[in-house]
């Protein structure tokens, strides 16, 4: 074959061959397309309580009904739809933290490098547990503090506050490793020869960057993107585990799965509550790991035969 | 000689270090507002407010309130806890960190016993459904929460087949589970870096090379790819222990088990700023160590790398 193919498309042709990755592809494209367009089709409103509590699946509640009525059915999409709000935005949030991060000390290098990396490190060597807790409970306070003073978002908004300080707080703690690879990138291109010839035809740093420095991260930087989103959600699964993930009557996943298992006792098992939301979870979690892997065995050029 | 030199250079540059790390975990905890005695009975008067603060420095600054700490920590004291009155923050630790130690260890021990195998096995037999079940198996061990399967172990083999107690601490009956429930996780971790390792292992030269000269297989894999291979897992093994012998909020807290890991989440949530700060102290400490500790084993076990 005498055709010139693009990097691109040779790593299209190397993804399309990992079935299990491809698989993963598929199902999370089909999940996605069906909870955006299931509340469309169905007024079953996710946190309408009802007097029937705890009933085991039927043709009218899918999945059951947990201890307050509700049903597990749309609670369970609507879960699954904020679980990959909270994963994608807080994966999106510790990209931009971690690639500015990074390419600033990898690009200037020297002493200003290496203040920021031991920076990384100090923040490495501190329980990460800690650290999202404090965050998470000091910025709900403050800007708590600050709504009530100014009058602004007043009522039903605590969930959208909380929702947004699990992005920042789950971002703001998964930033450090993606700060490394990045960092680690710039710092040998920044010597290469294209490089070093662009400079030499005096290109502004900014010309660097752009031109050079971010298109040959962005393969490094969407493998380890697509490897955070399932972290972030497990993170918040725990989170909620505590109590302090995502706000009730809302819903992710991981709080569907910690309200029903909360419930497990030896006398009487709701499996209905745990199956479904884990099964989904646990579907999730594994596809997306599959793409992520997928994604890095295609993009990553030692791999090239 | 020279190695010594540098392990005690790099032993030295760790006290700053946690120096600025104490310090960040101290402010972190206090930019949080509201107090550890806020929930405390509310028609206590001003006077009494005022004299807890005093008694517990919290009316100073807070770059005074470290000093204070740092006197302490001079005299061997980390505090006392904000929230568990009567105890000290080291007494607790010194009641909870060896259980959490050991439950630590055991589950490490599971950990790498599950995980190198399986992906050891995966790598040499790579691309084929052996491969492919051994992946499934490590990632799925990934994704399951730790707060679903504890649940599940103490619902099958506590309650349904009455093998193993339900939950608390004391014989060795009571560990398992719990050993089981924290490292699962964790030897997913394992087997996945031990096939990456193993996989590039395979393909380096120096394997051609005893291919080549007609070296058995068996000499291959254990004598001279192994060595390589487990290197990533050797560098993961410093944060692993670290996560581990400081205890697991869902473990302990599940199975009720008097370790740290209960003590690490709860008092941030309680604001127990002393308490904070001092397991904070404990974790960074560990881990600093045993990086260090893990550089040194990887100097030994890859030559071609220098110890820093």
């Amino acid at each position: 074959m005498s055709r010139i193919l693009s990097p691109s498309r040779l790593a299209f042709r190397r993804f399309k061959k990992n079935r299990l990755a491809v698989i993963s592809a598929v199902y999370l494209v089909l999940l996605l397309v069906f909870i955006l367009i299931y509340p469309f089709f169905s007024d079953v409103d996710p946190n309408e309580t009802s007097e029937f509590i705890n009933t085991a699946p039927s043709l009218s509640h899918l999945f059951g009904t947990d201890d307050h009525g509700r049903d597990l059915f749309s609670r369970t999409l609507y879960g699954t739809r904020i679980s990959f709000l909270v994963g994608s935005v807080g994966a999106l949030v510790s990209l931009v933290i971690g690639v500015l991060w990074g390419a600033t000390a990898g690009y200037l290098g020297g002493k200003i490098d290496s203040i920021m990396m031991r920076f990384v490190d100090v923040l490495y060597s501190l329980p990460s547990i800690v650290f999202v807790i404090a965050l998470m409970t000091s910025l709900e306070g403050i800007t708590q503090q600050w709504f009530s003073e100014t009058g602004l978002l007043q009522g039903n908004s605590g969930h959208i506050v909380r929702m947004l300080f699990l992005f920042i707080g789950l971002g703001a703690v998964s930033w450090l490793t993606m700060a490394r690879i990045v960092r680690g990138q710039v710092l040998s291109l920044r010597e290469m020869a294209f490089v070093e010839a662009s400079r030499i035809l005096g290109a502004s740093h900014l010309r660097i960057i752009l031109r050079h420095i971010i298109p040959n991260i962005a393969g490094v930087a969407i493998v380890y993107l697509a490897l955070t989103v399932p972290a972030i959600i497990l993170n918040e699964s725990f989170l909620s585990y505590l109590g302090i993930g995502v706000q009730p009557p809302q819903a992710s996943l991981g709080s569907l799965i910690a309200g029903g298992a909360g419930q497990i006792n030896p006398l009487k098992i709701y499996w209905w509550t745990i199956l479904y939301p884990t099964s989904l979870l646990v579907t999730v979690l594994l596809s997306l790991n599959f793409l992520g892997d997928g994604l890095r065995d295609a993009l990553d050029p030692r791999n090239v035969k | 000689m020279e190695r010594l030199n540098h392990i005690i250079k790099r032993i030295l540059f760790l006290i700053p270090l946690i120096l600025v790390i104490s310090f960040l975990a101290f402010c972190l905890v206090r930019v949080a507002p509201g107090g550890p005695f806020d929930s405390e009975r509310k028609p206590a008067s001003k006077e009494i407010e005022k004299n807890l603060a005093a008694r517990y420095h919290l009316d100073q600054p807070v770059w005074k309130q470290y000093l204070y700490f740092l006197n302490g920590i001079a005299h061997g004291d980390l505090g006392a806890s904000l929230k568990y009155r009567n105890h000290t923050v080291t007494d607790i630790i010194k009641q909870g960190l060896p259980i959490s130690m050991m439950l630590g260890l055991l589950s490490f021990g599971l950990a790498l016993g599950i995980g190198v195998p399986l992906g050891f096995i995966a790598a040499i037999r790579k691309g084929t459904w052996v491969d492919y079940s051994a992946t499934l198996l490590a990632l799925a061990a990934i994704c399951v929460p730790g707060f679903i399967l504890s649940p599940m172990l103490i619902l099958i083999f506590s309650i349904y087949l009455g093998i193993f107690p339900v939950a608390l601490w004391g014989s060795f009956s009571h560990i398992v589970l719990p050993v089981f429930a924290l490292g699962i996780y964790f030897s997913g971790r394992v087997a996945r870096l031990t096939r990456e390792g193993m996989i590039t292992a395979l393909q380096s030269d120096f394997i051609v090379t005893a291919r080549a000269k007609g070296l058995s297989d068996f000499s291959i894999y254990f004598k001279h790819a192994l060595r390589l291979g487990i290197l990533p897992v050797l560098s993961y093994s410093g944060p692993l222990l670290a996560d581990l012998l400081t205890g697991s909020f869902i473990v302990e807290n599940i199975f009720q088990i008097p370790g740290i890991g209960v003590f690490m989440v709860n008092s941030s949530l309680n604001r127990d700023y002393t308490m904070v700060v001092g397991l904070a102290l404990v974790y960074s400490i560990l881990l600093l160590f045993l990086n260090l500790l893990v550089d040194i084993l990887y100097s030994y076990l890859d030559p071609r790398i220098k110890l820093q």
